[in-house]
């Protein structure tokens, strides 16, 4: 068998069975042909892990705080996303994040993929839906996203993610001019990692009033390289989950995933008609005409 | 979309060569994957395998290649991965043909130019597909 | 001629050879390494009022730090290289002894320098490799058996796992009945370097500066005599950094540990004169010998300026130089000698302490001992009928050095400025700064080379089909087997309460703020091994990720 083919119920029986190698190959799936990616996707069973997002700017401890958690999630299984920013003029990209990682990555009961944004923004893959579908699929207890953490506008993570973590940390100077950019507003958590660093506890005394009076939102101080305080963090983030199953906050949360994924779709396949179209001669109008026909004409896609 | 690995096996520091060669991959618009230095056999196999990379490529200076690279190739054996693996470094020539009579696809020298290397990757990405 | 009467003729000169340019072009653009323009031509306008470079041996030391410098003594001609296991490397040092030499050098193997047991899946086809193996205390008993520890003075090239090296050494001077405060040496210990380009490293920046402090702590009551760092430029350089990156990152790495030996409450007056530095010398001749000069008189003003220091000998820069491995070509090897001819003739008018000369084979396998010898002799032709030797600072006063000096001073300290506003080096090389500042300017060498704007002769041009040098690369795979056999058996022998309680101990301390080398003295004592030694810090302080910052 040639290395980077599966037929497509081996993938299946794969998935089903557990089987690294075609988890593997199934992600590589979402990002080359996520249309027959959905269509498998839709005959595996559903489950549903706790999907974490975590967010923040570059250098604030990321990937190293994804690390020290995997440190003390023991016994569950966890996959991890994450993402780097491709190059909008060579389409290359350099994936660095794993680096963090790597002393988990012979560990049986993770499993870490790197992906590039190829373009999207909002700080995330455009095959984010399938790759955590995927995952879900696979039955991962934990579905942890890294985003890019460039932008001030990556608040999509809360589009897929069940709780979101806005990481921090007191190297950054230009953090609270992040919160006004509308990162608040996603935290379900917020982390002020480097707590080794003595002016974390400015940072915490800032942040605890900025988020005075609005929704309470919880604030964890982590050193990512020492694992300290991020066992806290850890049990944090399981009895939120309890919480938000409970309350009805995961189905509402679910909801708008769906939701997000079907317009993820829809816009896949309308950008690629948008790109195949002949443009010479065509106004605007009549191009749109011409694509909402094609769309119609191909009702299923 | 050209996925690469580049592994760093061994515990010497010396990164330039690599990190030299990730740099240029990227450039020529694939999108790469740097795993650091200090990795063992384990963790660069199954990183490429969890990767699904299209090609591996390994650069060893500290004279260990003669262990480590058969060890990799062993790996990806077992976790039945037969992808492209490429090797840079400082290789005597006879341990360079043992290393591709074992399945390696290339061995690269000192001084090897980058644009050579990026061309090659992608024969050896369309040869594995075809 | 005044300055402006030299300018107007300067001026006259520019436009008629602007002239002669139409009908004959130059070949090319002419630049530094770090990419700054070199002129046609240099003169004293490019030079200001150089009667103020001082004098060698006087503050600021731009023509040397000696006033005689190699009219006394020639530099020492330092070659070294690393052997297998310590039983062969013991039976090296007792040769060398008897031959006379009195500075024994030590490289140890990789898990040793990274705090690995030669049993750890990491160590796996490591072993012996590039130096010896030292697991615990008894290796070192072992290497140094024989050898009277109060008549030799030993230079470890050991880094992150320093401490434990010379807790070991001390205690194996200690069973030969010397006592700590004779013993002499020096230990690199230079972490920075190893975050910024070399990769020895175990811990974060900041727990490695804490140790490093107390070992400076310790040193200075407990043995005076040892020489606690060598800051290395070196590696630097090697990883792709341009001449005066090399300059800028070194002293910056100076600048740090004389803050932390501060902090710890050393006089740099005193702690200045143990200091002594390590740097490369690469094939830009007449940049490199600018290079040497303008390193010495920037350290002489921070000495000063910065630190206060009124002691004229702890100003002084003085150095180890190694030709560059990375400019040796694997295509036509012998080409290698006259690089390395380059390189070393620079450093030694650049005013050198120590030299080693590069082997001529280094970039295919290990070096001949046909390809060592020449590269010795290369030393000895230089010192003894080149007749550089026979004044001091021969090339002061030529208008390019001196403007090449001034310059690479400028732009070093600008670096320097930038790093301090980052916080300090601990800083810029968290933020992954330093380290891609080094590989951008590695990559563009690169392009370089590629497109040709560089020509590197025998890889991009004048290359030619040859016969392949007969290469050496012998593994004796047994050296690893041994060492672990060796290692089995210590475990079952030695006192495992004490070892236990020696690194609980150690825990402690290392979660304290007191000083970590007396109990890692006690668990070396107790023949705790090198891994299980640094597991115990890797688990209070954590390990260091490196910034990929491509
Ligand atoms: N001192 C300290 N450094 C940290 C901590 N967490 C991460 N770092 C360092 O911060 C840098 C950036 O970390 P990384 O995880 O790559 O950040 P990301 O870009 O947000 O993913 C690295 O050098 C880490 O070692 C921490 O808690 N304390
Ligand atoms: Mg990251």
């Amino acid at each position: 068998m040639s290395n980077t083919r599966m037929r497509e119920d081996e993938f299946l029986e794969g998935i089903k069975s557990h089987d690294r190698r075609s988890l593997a190959k199934m992600l590589s799936l979402c990002e080359k042909d996520p249309e027959t990616a959905n269509v498998l996707l839709d005959k595996l069973e559903k489950k549903t892990s706790h999907v974490v997002g975590i967010t923040g700017s570059p250098g604030v401890g990321k990937s190293t705080l994804i690390s020290a958690i995997l440190d003390k999630m023991n016994g569950k299984n966890v996959g991890v996303i994450v993402v780097d920013p491709s190059s909008p003029f060579t389409g290359g990209a350099l994936l660095g994040d794993r680096v963090r990682m790597q002393s988990h990555a012979t560990n049986e009961k993770f499993f870490i993929r790197s992906f590039a944004n190829r373009g999207a923004l909002g700080g995330l893959s455009p095959s984010i839906y399938e790759a955590c579908d995927t995952f879900e699929s696979f039955g991962m207890d934990n579905v942890i996203i890294e985003t890019v953490g460039v932008g001030q506008s990556e608040i999509d993570v809360s589009n897929i993610a069940d709780t979101v973590i806005v990481v921090l940390s007191p190297d950054n100077g230009d953090e609270i001019q992040m919160m006004k950019a509308g990162l608040m507003e996603i935290a379900d958590l917020f982390v002020i990692n480097k707590s080794d660093n003595p002016r974390s506890q400015i940072l915490l005394s800032r942040l605890r009033a900025m988020t005075a009076g609005s929704k309470e939102v919880p604030i964890y101080l982590t050193n990512a390289v020492t694992s300290e305080g991020v066992e806290r963090l850890v049990r944090a983030l399981d009895s939120r989950f309890f919480q938000i199953l409970s309350d009805g906050t995961l189905s509402q949360k679910r909801r708008k995933r769906l939701l997000n994924h079907v317009k993820s779709m829809i816009r896949r396949e309308l950008d690629r008609l948008v790109q195949s179209f002949e443009i010479d001669g065509i106004s605007p109008k009549e191009m749109r005409d011409h694509i909402i026909e094609e769309l119609c004409r191909k009702k299923r896609l | 979309m050209i996925k690469v690995m580049i592994a760093k096996p061994g515990l010497d520091g010396h990164d330039r060569g690599a990190k030299v060669v990730a740099k240029a991959l990227r450039d020529a618009g694939m999108e790469v994957i740097y795993t650091g230095i200090r990795q063992t056999p384990e963790q660069i196999a199954q990183s490429a395998v969890d990767e699904d990379v299209d090609v591996l490529g390994i650069s060893i200076l500290s004279g260990a290649h003669m262990k480590l690279v058969p060890k990799i190739l062993e790996l990806l054996k077992k976790m039945g991965s037969n992808m492209p693996v490429f090797v840079g470094g400082i290789i005597p020539k006879e341990d360079a043909k043992r290393l591709k009579e074992i399945g390696v696809v290339e061995v690269y020298g000192p001084g090897t130019p980058t644009s050579e290397i990026a061309e090659q990757v992608r024969k050896f990405v369309e040869h594995s597909n075809a | 001629m005044n300055n402006g009467e030299l300018n107007e003729k300067y001026k006259e000169w520019d436009k008629k050879t602007e002239e002669i340019l139409k009908k004959y072009p130059e070949r090319g653009e002419f630049k530094t390494t770090w990419g700054g323009e070199t002129k046609r031509l240099y003169t004293p306008l490019d030079v200001g009022d150089y009667s103020n470079i001082g004098f060698p041996g006087e503050y600021p030391f731009t023509r040397g730090v000696q006033p005689t410098m190699y009219r006394g003594k020639l530099w020492t001609m330092r070659q070294y290289a690393g052997f297998g296991n310590a039983e062969e490397s013991n039976k090296r040092y007792k040769y060398l002894l008897e031959q006379g030499q009195s500075g024994l050098s030590v490289a140890f193997d990789l898990p040793t320098q990274i705090g690995y047991d030669s049993d750890d899946p990491h160590s796996l086809g490591e072993v012996g490799k590039v130096g010896v193996a030292i697991d615990s205390l008894s290796d070192m008993e072992t290497l140094f058996d024989g050898i009277p520890l109060d008549k030799v003075s030993t230079s470890m090239t050991i880094n992150s796992t320093a401490s434990i090296l010379l807790a070991m050494y001390m205690t194996v001077g200690e069973k030969q009945g010397v006592s700590r405060e004779k013993l002499r040496g020096t230990i690199q210990n230079d972490i920075l370097k190893e975050y910024i380009a070399r990769g020895t490293y175990i811990y974060p920046p900041q727990p490695s500066m804490r140790i490093i402090t107390n070992i400076f702590e310790f040193c200075s009551k407990e043995m005076p005599l040892w020489n606690t760092i060598s800051i290395s430029g070196y590696h630097i350089r090697e990883a792709g950094a341009d001449a005066v990156q090399e300059v800028a990152f070194t002293l910056a790495d100076g600048i740090e540990y004389v803050k932390a030996a501060i902090e710890a409450g050393l006089d740099p007056n005193l702690f200045g004169r143990r200091l002594s530095f390590f740097f490369a010398s690469h094939n830009d001749f007449l940049e490199e010998i600018a290079k040497f000069r303008a390193a010495r008189r920037m350290w002489a003003k921070i000495m000063k300026e910065r630190f206060g220091v009124t002691n004229h000998s702890a100003m002084r820069l003085k150095f180890h130089t190694q030709t560059s491995g990375s400019t040796l070509t694997a295509q036509q090897p012998d080409n290698n000698i006259v690089r390395v001819t380059i390189q070393a003739l620079a450093a030694v008018l650049g005013g050198t302490q120590s030299l080693h000369t590069n082997s001529r084979d280094e970039a295919l396998a290990l070096p001949t001992e046909e390809s060592v010898r020449i590269a010795l002799r290369t030393q000895q032709i230089i010192g003894y009928e080149s007749g550089v030797p026979k004044t001091v600072d021969p090339l002061a006063g030529s208008y390019y050095i001196e403007s090449l000096t001034d310059s690479i001073e400028k732009r070093a300290f600008d670096y320097i400025d930038k790093i301090e506003k980052m916080g300090g080096m601990v800083k810029a090389i968290e933020a992954g700064y330093v380290q891609q500042e080094i590989s951008n300017r590695a990559y563009e060498y690169q392009q370089a080379i590629e497109s040709e704007k560089q020509i590197v002769v025998g890889v991009n041009k004048f290359t030619s089909e040859e016969e392949p040098l007969k290469t050496t690369l012998k593994v004796n795979d047994d050296a690893e087997k041994e060492q672990i056999k060796k290692l089995r058996i210590l475990k079952k022998g030695r006192d495992n309460e004490k070892v236990e309680n020696a690194l609980k101990r150690l825990e402690n301390v290392a979660k304290s703020d007191e000083n970590i080398m007396y109990p890692i003295v006690d668990a070396v004592k107790a023949y705790a091994t090198i891994g299980e030694i640094a597991n115990v810090m890797r688990k209070v302080f954590g390990e260091y990720k490196e910034s990929i910052t491509l």
